[in-house]
Formats: C-alpha cells, sequence, structure tokens
C-alpha cells in the first residue's frame, strides 16, 4: 500500500513517532483515511487472482 | 499589432533552469522543541558537488568552448539564489564557470525569488523582498542586473505580471500553455493586457523533447538526432517569429545521464543553429528590443510549467500541501515584527516550493516526476518532516515574539535570540 506510513517493526521510537504526526496533524490523518479506503477498494481477491494466474502464464509460457 | 520584422528570419531564446534547493533534515516529532538544526547540509553539499561535477562543470565548459568558437550562440539562465549560495559555499569551480559564461557577453541571467518559493502567491511585500534579494546577488556575483523575470515553476498570473512591471522588469517568462492561448501560438513574443510588460511563452512540446522524452525509448521520435530536432524547428510556420525553449539545466548530466549522448546531442544542435541562416538566437533582453508583441496574454488564474494541469496542483494540490502552506504563510506577520535577520532567513528558507512539492500524492507520470525529485519515502514524510521543522520554528517564533514584546517594555536593548544560543543555528553563519 502507498497511502500509509511505514516504518520498521521493531523500530518503536518511530512508531511512536508516526502515531504521535498521524495525532497532531489532522490534514495528514484526513488525507491517509481518505487516500488508503480508495486504495484499498482496489485490494480485491480477484485482483491477486488475477496477478497470480498471470505469474503464473508467465512462467508456463 | 506586428512584429517589426517582416523577413523570415525565426528567434531562438533557449534558457536553463538551474536550482537545488536546501533540503532539510530528518526531524522526528520527538526533535520538536530541541534545539536541532533544520537542514541537512552535510546531504546538500554532497548533492551540489555530484550535480556540479556531472552538470554544472561539463555544460559550461562546453558552451563556453561553443560561444569561444560561434559568438553568435545565446543561452539565457535562471539560476535560485539558494543554488548560487549552495555553490559559493559547496561547489566554487561551478560558480567561477558561470562568471565566465557571463564575461562572454552572450549568456543573459534573468531574475527569479531568492529561495525559489511561492511567496508570489500569498505575500506582494514578501515577494518583492526575494526578488531584489536574488537581483542584488545576481549583480554581486555576475556584475548585471535582470531585466526579464521567470517566477519559481513559471507560476503566472495578470497580478504576478503587474507586480513585475512595478518593478521594473521588461518581460516576463511563462509556459505556452492552451488555456492561455486560445488557438493562438506560443511561438510570439505578446504583452501583458494593461503594462508594458512583454511575455515569453515556452513552447512546452519543443522543450519537453528535450528534457523528458530524449531517453525515453518508447518514445516513437526517440533516437531524437539534432538533424530532428533542427528540422522541427525549421518546420515552424514562417510568421511564428519567437521559439522560447526552457528547461532543467540538470537536463544535461544529471535528469539525462552523459551516457544518453546528451551532450553531443546540445553541442551539434547548437553549433548548427549558430551558423543558420534562418534561425537566430537571442537572449530575452535584447528579443524585447527587436520585436513588437502580437497579441496580449491575460492569465486570470495562476498556471505554472509543472505537472499535466499546468496550475498550482503540484504544491497545493492535497489538505496536507495546503495545511503547510498555511502554516508557513501566517509567520510571516510575526517574524516580521521581530526583524530578526536570521529568523527571517530560516522562515523564506522554508518557503522553497520542493518541500511542498514533495508532499504531493499525485500518481501516474506526474506522481512518476514527484518521486524522482522527492527525498522521502512518501508524501506523507514528507509532509511530517515539514511539520514537525515548522512546529519547532513557530514555537521559537512565538518564544522570540514574547521575549522582544516584554524586553521591549521594559528595557529600550532588544536582546537578540542569537547572542544568546548561539548553538540553535549554527549554519547562520553561512547560509
Amino acid at each position: 500500500m502507498r497511502n500509509v506510513v511505514k516504518v520498521d517493526f521493531w523500530n518503536v521510537e518511530a512508531l511512536a513517532d508516526a502515531m504521535c504526526n498521524i495525532l497532531k496533524y489532522q490534514s495528514l490523518s484526513n488525507t491517509l483515511r481518505n487516500k488508503s479506503k480508495e486504495e484499498i477498494s482496489t485490494i480485491t481477491w480477484e485482483a491477486a487472482a488475477d496477478k497470480i494466474k498471470k505469474l503464473y502464464h508467465e512462467l508456463t509460457a | 499589432m506586428n512584429s517589426l520584422h517582416k523577413n523570415t528570419k525565426k528567434y531562438l531564446n533557449l534558457y536553463f533552469q538551474a536550482h537545488q534547493p536546501r533540503r532539510l533534515g530528518q526531524f522526528s516529532f520527538f526533535d520538536i522543541g530541541t534545539g536541532r538544526d533544520y537542514f541537512d547540509d552535510g546531504t546538500n553539499q554532497l548533492i551540489m558537488r555530484r550535480v556540479a561535477k556531472d552538470c554544472y562543470l561539463p555544460t559550461n565548459l562546453l558552451l563556453l568552448k561553443l560561444i569561444r568558437k560561434h559568438p553568435d550562440i545565446r543561452i539565457t539562465f535562471s539560476i535560485s539564489g539558494i543554488a548560487l549560495k549552495q555553490m559559493v559555499l559547496f561547489a566554487p569551480a561551478a560558480l567561477e564557470s558561470f562568471q565566465m559564461l557571463a564575461a562572454t557577453g552572450a549568456v543573459e541571467f534573468l531574475s527569479e525569488t531568492y529561495y525559489h518559493s511561492l511567496s508570489s502567491i500569498f505575500s506582494k511585500d514578501e515577494f518583492q523582498a526575494q526578488i531584489k534579494k536574488h537581483a542584488d546577488y545576481v549583480k554581486q556575483l555576475f556584475g548585471t542586473s535582470p531585466s526579464v523575470f521567470r517566477n519559481t515553476e513559471l507560476i503566472y498570473n495578470d497580478e504576478i505580471g503587474n507586480v513585475i512591471h512595478e518593478l521594473g522588469f521588461t518581460g516576463v517568462i511563462t509556459d505556452g500553455i492552451e488555456k492561455i492561448l486560445s488557438e493562438r501560438s506560443p511561438n510570439h513574443l505578446y504583452k501583458h493586457p494593461d503594462q508594458a510588460t512583454r511575455i515569453f511563452l515556452r513552447n512546452y512540446r519543443l522543450s519537453d523533447d528535450l528534457a523528458f522524452r530524449f531517453m525515453d525509448k518508447d518514445w516513437t521520435d526517440w533516437p531524437l538526432t539534432p538533424a530532428k530536432y533542427l528540422a522541427w524547428l525549421e518546420g515552424i510556420s514562417g510568421n511564428e517569429e519567437l521559439i522560447t525553449l526552457g528547461m532543467d539545466y540538470e537536463t544535461f548530466g544529471e535528469h539525462q545521464k552523459k551516457e544518453t549522448g546528451i551532450f553531443q546531442f546540445i553541442e551539434t544542435l547548437l553549433t548548427r543553429l549558430a551558423k543558420h541562416k534562418k534561425i537566430k538566437m537571442m537572449n530575452p533582453s535584447e528579443a524585447i528590443t527587436m520585436l513588437n508583441p502580437v497579441d496580449t496574454i491575460t492569465v486570470p488564474d495562476s498556471i505554472s510549467w509543472a505537472d499535466e494541469t499546468r496550475d498550482l496542483s503540484a504544491w497545493l494540490g492535497n489538505a496536507m500541501q495546503q495545511d503547510a502552506f498555511e502554516s508557513v504563510k501566517k509567520l510571516e506577520r510575526p517574524i516580521k515584527n521581530i526583524d530578526n535577520p536570521f529568523l527571517l532567513n530560516t522562515w523564506q528558507y522554508l518557503q522553497t516550493s520542493d518541500h511542498f512539492y514533495y508532499m504531493s500524492t499525485k500518481t501516474g507520470n506526474d506522481g512518476g516526476v514527484h518521486n524522482y525529485f522527492s527525498p522521502y519515502a512518501s508524501p506523507y514524510a514528507a509532509f511530517m518532516n515539514y511539520m514537525n521543522v515548522l512546529t519547532d520554528f513557530a514555537l521559537l517564533v512565538e518564544k522570540l515574539e514574547k521575549e522582544q514584546q516584554e524586553t521591549a517594555f521594559d528595557f529600550p536593548h532588544i536582546d537578540r535570540p542569537e547572542d544568546k544560543d548561539k548553538k540553535w543555528h549554527p549554519e547562520a553563519l553561512t547560509f
């Protein structure tokens, strides 16, 4: 996903930093909410299946 | 209004924009209030030296060689103040090579805002101050005063044209986009509807053929040869007398590496243009004296050369960008009340358009260009970093404003913040 704040899972400080930023800046949390909602609607089982099918076809062609 | 010259000769202005922002360092939420430096001048130094080595120095030396051989070559430069400052500090040889070009007399320098800022769309006072600062710096470094203006990323509207006229500039360059041309050609000199200010319109198709498509192997016209490009220029209708081509100077050797053949291309093209019987290279101030405007151009809403929409959405297209822009804007009054050169300079560095450009959430082709220039992993990372810096800066401004009010009330002498705590921003001594 693109419309997210990504941090290293083990980096507690980076995680806290991201959380504080999202809480502090409303324009950030609003944009993340709206954009990720749009992006999530494109993530479907059908799309994943198509991707895998395409990969199989490429590998077996 | 008709052109003075009724022959079939065409004039060509080739301008290059050189700019490097002063990038911010990593600044987390937990750095707010700690006094940590805002700018990553180590990285800025590395980037400036790399660009100087790959682009500014080799291209300037090539141009010097060509101008000495063909004195009819004319080149226009627009170099932001912050790029010049970084050359002074980190790449003096690059600056010297620009000075050598200035000494040839074949090169003209354009005016712009010192900080490559968006000040033109929020404060007339600030806009004028940054233009004056840039003009003074150009005069100091190159011994010449610009007479033609080119705003940050070609941002332009009628009001900007009025301000430019007020400052005494005779011309301005903006992008030749369809919505302002309404069926007319960009290949003419135009004028402001109410002022004498001449308007040059960049031919964006021919410019982008070089700046973007030159290395695109999927482009139907790839590979682009000097002969093919020259044929396109020659093919422009006979009554279209002024072609303005503008692009990032970093096109040569930085955006398009030397392996793409871009240096050989420009060398051959300029050599052929210098000898051309029907196309004459010309700098803008000379074009203004030679040509009459064919018509007026009205631009009620801001345009720019950025993204497919060519408006302000590259910097102000989403809620985060608007929030960041509003936040820096509202510091103008307190900053100007405090009257502290260090605070003013820092605030102005935070107005550089690049900071907002990195926060764009556009996708597709536009998104790809934004990502190419951005030092951040995402627009969200860019926004968080910038806003943390700005929040820290706003706290400092608030504190100093309060102190000044109290001190001014109690004592006739006002303490300057730099006297109290020099560790805050040691780079103030240089930048």
